[in-house]
């Protein structure tokens, strides 16, 4: 077979074969695959007009339209890698992300073009509907892609980072491609499927249902946002559209399964579930098996740094309520090792920090040495050569099936709504709030909540702080519980009492 | 404004602190109101209320103001 060292390549194969079949959709256009690859091209030129280097990365403004995805396809058509930004995320927010990444130029929709007048400072800022029936130069692009190896990075994602700057994930065409075919083979998405895609593009979740689409020539329906409000809505549309796969975020799988949607409707399409983001309970399973029994169901686990994902299992027996649904075994080239805090491997059955190693390691953390190095670190196992494993933080063990167990995470890393969030970044924005004097967050877990208890200035309200914290963090890095104190209870060091205000709130809760 | 009225944007505005639920008309449309948060919305109302609140009452027609949603309740109710 062929090995592909370029992820435009799945693009330029599947059009080849499959000019005319629909690619991605959103709720009002789309896009075929000769479509996407010959706008795509077009707007390469363009990119490669403005850009003062050959390499680099190109950030595209996205939304729940297929327009994104053509935004990542021009960049990697013209050789540069892609930075996805969310059109919704806070412009402070933007900027930081933009100052960090430098991009060579900045990619919008139409109808994000005052948001990206703002943010023409940065970079060249190229409007996608302008660019995509330009007259292209295939010859130029095709050598600029061969330029670039595939050890070079494809796209650049950002997350959530502890000290309230976000930092910016890197991970090469090899892993991507790696990811990939893994993911082709494994859970054996067909050209004759139809995905429902939940995941938002700036969300790494997404890469699975992206090139899958490329890869196998299937067609990706992008869900719009709503509908996971409005679950008889929901469910309509994955039958009125033939959806058979679910690539989605744990928590996407669970709002449906709570809605009690099931006693009125059956998506009787779907056939399979692929998920991920977040613990998955054997009480959604039922749900959903309920109402589709013969669902085929996957639980993936693994962070960005990992390109998506580094184990899976396939639920092939049923679980009763209550019963931990494992994180499985390594995807194919990676291995998990599990070690105590002295960088150690564990006894069998013990629990440790999931640490990987294997071909889809991210490059690193854009622009940043020091959290590469401490994240990043030499194989302890290994002395022999240079050998790279990441330190997941999260906390595992293998059961008595030789199946890994999630247990916890090692720090105040959360999990909310499927993305990885550091609860001291909202601490950090939340202290830059005017009228805040002090602020905790934790997280409910039951409830899937982040609860703020801060203690503000005597004319500040929390609305007005709310909607501060709202131009500062992501939509799901808000709060969702909000409470005012007089006063923060202080330990015996000194510092915030955050043990006992959790404390008082879960006994308030109950 | 009425006392369930009043009772109905206050926990509205404990869910969602930022957003002018007296004279907002698409919070849907609008997108100032997500998944999680109609959850907990749906979750309260049927507390304060004394209400059962079913999926089929999950539209948006049903939630896209405070009026909306306290029609719905009075629905309920009688």
């Amino acid at each position: 077979m062929h090995l592909i060292r370029n992820a435009y390549e799945y693009l330029e194969n599947t059009a080849k074969r499959l000019p005319d079949k629909v690619a991605f959709a959103d709720e009002k256009a789309g896009f075929t695959f000769g479509e996407l690859l010959s706008y795509s091209q077009s707007v390469g030129i363009a990119i490669l007009n403005v850009a003062k280097s050959s390499r680099g990365i190109v950030a595209v403004i996205v939304d729940r339209t297929a327009i994104s995805l053509l935004g990542f396809m021009s960049a990697l058509s013209a050789g540069f890698a892609y930075l996805p930004i969310d059109s919704k995320m806070p412009e402070t927010r933007i900027g930081e992300i933009l100052s960090q990444a430098s991009p060579v130029a900045i990619l919008f929709a139409e109808k994000d073009r005052r948001l990206a007048d703002k943010l023409a400072s940065y970079a060249p800022v190229l409007c996608i509907e302008e660019e995509m029936k330009r007259e292209t130069d295939e010859h130029l692009l095709s050598a600029r892609r061969d330029a670039v190896l595939d050890i070079d990075p494809a796209y650049v994602i950002f997350t959530s980072g502890s000290t309230g700057t976000p930092k910016g994930i890197l991970i090469s065409h090899r892993a991507l491609i790696d990811f990939t075919e893994w993911m082709s083979e494994t859970c054996r998405v067909g050209e004759d499927d139809i995905l429902g895609n939940q995941a938002p593009f700036y969300f790494d979740l997404s890469v699975k249902d992206i090139y899958q689409t490329l890869r196998n020539g299937c067609t990706t329906h992008i869900l719009p946002k709503k509908l996971f409000m409005f679950p008889i809505m929901l469910v309509d549309y994955l039958n009125e559209r033939g959806v058979t796969s679910l690539i989605w975020a744990t928590s996407a799988f669970r709002i449906v399964a709570d809605s009690g949607v099931f006693e009125k409707k059956t998506p009787t399409t779907v056939k399979r579930a692929i998920l991920g983001g977040e613990a998955l309970l054997a009480r959604h399973v039922n749900l959903w098996k309920s109402a589709v029994p013969d669902i085929k169901i996957t639980n993936l686990y693994g962070p960005t740094e990992v390109t998506v994902d580094c184990t899976y299992y396939d639920l092939e027996r049923d679980f009763a309520d209550g019963e931990p649904i494992p994180i499985g075994k390594a995807c194919k080239n990676k291995e998990i090792i599990l070690l105590d805090e002295e960088l150690k491997p564990v006894a069998d059955g013990e629990p440790g920090e999931i640490c990987v190693r294997g071909i889809g390691l991210a490059l690193g953390y854009l622009g940043d040495h020091q959290k590469t190095a401490a994240a990043f670190i030499q194989n302890p196992l290994n002395s022999s050569y240079p050998d790279r494993l990441y330190r997941t933080g999260d906390i595992a063990k293998y059961n008595e099936n030789g199946e890994l167990i999630f247990l916890s995470r090692r720090d105040d890393q959360i999990k909310h709504m499927g993305y990885r969030i550091e609860l001291g970044e909202i601490e950090t924005a939340l202290l830059a709030v005017s009228g805040v004097k002090a602020g905790i967050c934790f997280f409910d877990s039951a409830e899937d909540q982040i609860i703020c208890v801060m203690q503000t200035e005597a004319d500040a309200d929390v609305g007005a702080v709310a909607a501060e914290m709202k131009k500062r963090v992501p939509q799901y890095m808000l709060p969702n519980v909000w409470r005012k104190v007089d006063r923060m209870p202080l330990n015996p060091n000194g510092k915030i009492d955050r043990k006992l205000l959790k404390e008082q709130y879960f006994n308030e809760k109950n | 404004m009425n006392y369930d009225m009043q009772k109905l944007i206050e926990i509205l505005s404990g869910i969602c602190p930022d957003v002018d639920f007296e004279n907002e008309k698409s919070l849907i449309d609008d997108g100032l109101i997500e998944s999680l948060d109609i959850v907990s919305i749906v979750n309260e109302i049927m507390g304060e209320f004394d209400v059962e609140i079913y999926v089929d009452d999950l539209m948006p027609e049903n939630f896209n103001s405070a009026e909306d949603m306290m029609n719905l309740i009075r629905k309920k109710q009688a």
